[in-house]
């Protein structure tokens, strides 16, 4: 390992795992409610805002919180527990990634099948940005919701 | 399998802590933690290396079995008696 500093923002595991919960509620939130909203509901026009807002500031803080720093760095400066830790976040994450992508081909065929209306462009950006913003803090999501260590680790 | 050991113990008993240790063997002090936990079983290189830190063969240090306690293994010695025979 070497010794070079690197800035990260060091939570409690407790608080890593909340906002990670945050992160991905709000950001699937913001995408399952944007199929609902038109310029009628201004309340759900807010409250998607918000959503939006929130998911990505507590996916910015997730990334660049400790569990961010070891989901991302260099291999040199983590040790091999972190990097077999880190091997088990991003298969987890690849199995998420492949999940999400079959749900969502299997929700847009039962969708144009039940409703005949076809998904739109703007629709399809939508997920790919939440497919984007999750798959980008799930391997830290991951470290998060696996992480063992003890207070007096340190 | 779980891979049971004594770092604790050979820690304590050379007085370093987790974060003296850790630099010892080039490893966060977390893993140190891991380790006496039990939570996590270190490679061949990580093993070799705390068992030079301790200078003990690595199978006092590691083992696929558990250790027996301290105390089992104090009571299973013979004593000397106050005049210096074994009991």
């Amino acid at each position: 390992m070497t010794s070079k500093a690197y800035f990260y923002i060091k939570f409690k595991p407790a608080t890593a795992r909340a906002l990670s919960s945050i992160a991905l509620t709000s950001l699937y939130g913001w995408f399952l409610l944007k199929f609902f909203v038109d310029e009628t509901k201004p309340v759900l026009q807010v409250i998607i805002g918000i959503l939006a807002l929130v998911g990505m500031l507590t996916a910015i803080l997730v990334f660049l919180s400790a569990n961010g720093f070891l989901a991302n760095a260099p291999k040199d400066r983590i040790d091999e527990r972190e990097l077999a830790q880190r091997n088990e976040a991003y298969f987890r994450a690849y199995q998420y990634m492949i999940s999400a992508v079959l749900v969502g081909l299997l929700a847009v065929f039962l969708w144009e099948q039940s409703t005949g209306l076809k998904i739109t462009l703007h629709q399809f950006s939508n997920f790919l940005t939440v497919l984007f913003f999750t798959g980008l803090v799930m391997p830290a999501s991951v470290l998060a919701y696996q992480d063992k260590s003890h207070v007096d680790d340190q | 399998m779980a891979l049971h050991n004594r770092i604790a113990v050979f820690r304590a008993e050379a007085g370093i802590s987790r974060k003296d240790l850790a630099a010892l063997v080039d490893v966060n002090p977390q893993t140190i933690g891991f380790l006496e936990r039990g939570d996590y079983s270190p490679s061949a290189e990580l093993a070799l290396k705390l068992s030079r830190v301790f200078k003990v063969p690595v199978d006092q240090l590691f083992s696929l079995d558990p250790f027996p306690s301290l105390a089992t293994e104090l009571s299973a010695k013979p004593r000397l008696t106050p005049y210096g025979a074994k009991a």
